[in-house]
């Protein structure tokens, strides 16, 4: 009992260490922050946003393509809406993008890649086969096959995202399956007698934790990267959606004359991928992974 | 033996994408023939032109048809440009390759300084500028960055072309690589012409690639940094440069080949978005204008090509990487 205690102490006592490390690590820092923000700000949207009917259809004649000015801070897209409030409304739709993606990519690609990892043989071989053949074709191509036989829409393209992601996922879990495998304490358990899913999923399964956590915040940016690039191809998100993408997809057709609607949807799907970047390097030195 | 067994296994994944895409482009929802033929098409015609297409029969017949047309060198009509999918991917292919190739070695020529000189002033600030800078270069969303190139260095300084492969008339088609053909002609204005048009796109799909490469040749060389041999280097009194460049960058590098080799599938799917941005001439347009306008052979024909190019390119990646670092095939 004393020694557990005392097992309890030290990790504690290693978080806290930790946690003062990585906040010396500024870069990670300053993702960490920015996404508190973008949290905040996509939550807060209805009440911050300046002209919260411009996330929608809305159509405004009279200021139609309105450079950047104290009223529209970021100006007015073609349909003469607030790019400002467009783009706080946009926070949700990716934001909601990287969850939803990696809750399918996670709960599908986890388990399988542990099984495939943990009973070898057959299993390891149909599964990883498969896992091989959605690896061959390159994630957006698949992701926008697959979100047009669902019909394109927002919600489609998340799952398509998602049902073309878990492959990197199982990857990970199976190759670090690999590895925990070979430690003597799996052997221990196993001689106590303890049942395969005990094994797989309270033994092995803690022990790749840390190199998940990391995987998820570095995917959390390249699933973003590619749902706004498949409602910028037109398989996504649809007029009049407020999702970032598509703002840059509209935005392009009023270069060079109005520069505004296209940069700034495009600025802030980068400084979003850019944050979760920062702050899963910083994860990854702290936690000392490697993530492929 | 093991060649034959990877050989063999390539196959496999080979049939199972071909199977994954079939299927996948056939459950979606409309009739892409009556969608094809437009409005105006009467029942009649539609009918006609489902059956020139096979599409009345079962799946699995539509699928042996498909196979024993890959035998052919067919890879059935596109609706999009109305001809066979093989003809317009051996047209379009070199474009897409082109590409892809001289964005790799923009990546890698600029990779290898920055990452040499981020591991030999390791934690200075030359170092957390270089990791920034290739953690932005990842962040990038790359049909953004191509049209923001496209304002800055086509529209604002406009001293780079806005779009397209060549504004003149192409070069003599050797090997369909407009640089090289012109080159082999001495055609320097078309040369030039297709350079400037080459750089842009090249470039905004260089990023990612740069950033990866940057990175893993910087962890390598650390690592490399800590072993005997540069030690004894050193005291015979061998200058540092021919040390980092000679000895330890070869030993660095190898295992960024097979990154490289991973990198071709990324570079494919960026290049859906790059070639659209671009209105680059390639295979990646032509796939993407496919499957969103449920161009069924288009679709199936395209990723089967890209997915055998990726199969095939990690193939010889593994393979050549034994060459390169014969201390991988010691441990087989």
């Amino acid at each position: 009992m004393n020694d557990e205690n005392e097992k309890i102490q030290v990790r504690k006592e290693g978080i806290t260490r930790g946690l003062i490390k990585l906040s010396r690590n500024r870069l990670s820092l300053i993702g960490a922050s920015f996404l508190l923000a973008a949290i905040l700000l996509a939550l807060l949207a209805p009440w911050i946003a300046p002209y919260p009917e411009d996330a929608g259809g809305a159509v405004h004649f009279e200021r139609q393509l309105k450079p950047p000015s104290f009223s529209y801070l970021l100006g007015t897209d073609e349909s003469g809406r607030d790019i400002l409030s467009r783009l706080l409304y946009g926070a949700r739709i990716s934001l909601a993008l990287a969850v939803v993606v990696l809750t399918i990519a996670f709960f599908v690609g986890v388990p399988l890649g542990i099984c495939a990892g943990y009973y070898g043989g057959k299993v390891d071989q149909v599964i990883m086969r498969i896992a091989d053949v959605f690896s061959s074709i390159p994630a957006i191509v698949l992701a926008l096959a697959v979100s047009v036989a669902l019909s394109p829409n927002l919600i489609n393209s998340m799952i398509a995202i998602g049902f073309v992601w878990w492959r990197s996922f199982c990857r990970l879990a199976y190759g670090e399956t690999l590895s925990i495998k070979q430690e003597n304490f799996i052997l221990s358990s196993k001689s106590l007698g303890a049942s395969d899913l005990h094994i797989m999923f309270r033994e092995i399964l803690p022990n790749m934790s840390s190199t998940l956590l990391v995987k998820l915040t570095l995917d959390a940016g390249f699933a973003i990267l590619v749902g706004t690039s498949i409602s910028f191809l037109g398989a996504g998100a649809s007029p009049p959606t407020a999702e970032w993408g598509l703002m840059v997809a509209y935005g392009r057709h009023y270069l060079p004359y109005a520069w505004w609607p296209s940069l700034f949807p495009g600025l802030a799907i980068f400084a979003t991928v850019l944050s979760f970047n920062l702050l899963g390097d910083g994860l990854r030195d702290f936690f000392g992974v490697e993530v492929e | 033996m093991h060649f034959l067994r990877r050989l063999l296994y390539m196959m496999l994944v080979i049939v199972g994408v071909s199977m994954l895409m079939f299927v996948l482009v056939r459950v979606i929802p409309g009739d892409p023939i009556a969608k094809a033929l437009g409005q105006g098409a009467d029942a009649a015609s539609i009918k006609k032109m489902r059956d020139q297409m096979g599409l009345d029969q079962p799946i699995y017949i539509q699928y042996f048809r498909y196979i024993e047309g890959i035998t052919r060198g067919q890879l059935g009509m596109s609706l999009v440009e109305y001809r066979d999918t093989a003809e317009i991917i051996k047209d379009k292919f070199p474009a897409t390759l082109e590409l892809i190739l001289a964005s790799m070695t923009l990546a890698v020529i600029l990779a290898i300084p920055l990452g040499v000189v981020s591991a030999l002033k390791r934690n200075s600030l030359t170092d957390h500028f270089n990791t920034l800078i290739s953690l932005i270069g990842v962040s990038f969303p790359q049909f953004w960055s191509g049209l923001m190139v496209q304002l800055f260095f086509g529209y604002i300084l406009a001293f780079l072309p806005i779009t397209g492969r060549i504004s003149g008339p192409p070069p003599m088609a050797i090997t369909q690589f407009f640089l090289i053909d012109s080159l082999l002609t001495l055609n320097f204005p078309a040369f030039w012409d297709a350079l400037v048009h080459l750089a842009a796109p090249a470039f905004v799909l260089s990023l990612a690639p740069l950033a990866n490469i940057t990175r893993l040749i910087r962890a390598n060389m650390i690592d490399e940094m800590s072993k005997d041999y540069i030690n004894v280097s050193k005291a015979t009194g061998m200058p540092q440069a021919v040390i980092s460049f000679k000895y330890m960058l070869r030993n660095a590098f190898s295992p960024a080949m097979t990154m490289i080799g991973f990198m071709i599938p990324l570079q494919m799917g960026t290049a859906f978005v790059v070639e659209q941005v671009f209105a680059w001439p390639g295979i990646a347009r032509f796939g993407a204008e496919a499957i969103t306008t449920n161009d069924f052979n288009g679709a199936v024909g395209v990723t089967l090509v890209i997915s055998v190019a990726v199969v095939v390119t990690n193939f010889i990646v593994d393979e050549l990487y034994g060459v390169l670092d014969p201390r991988i095939k010691l441990r087989r």
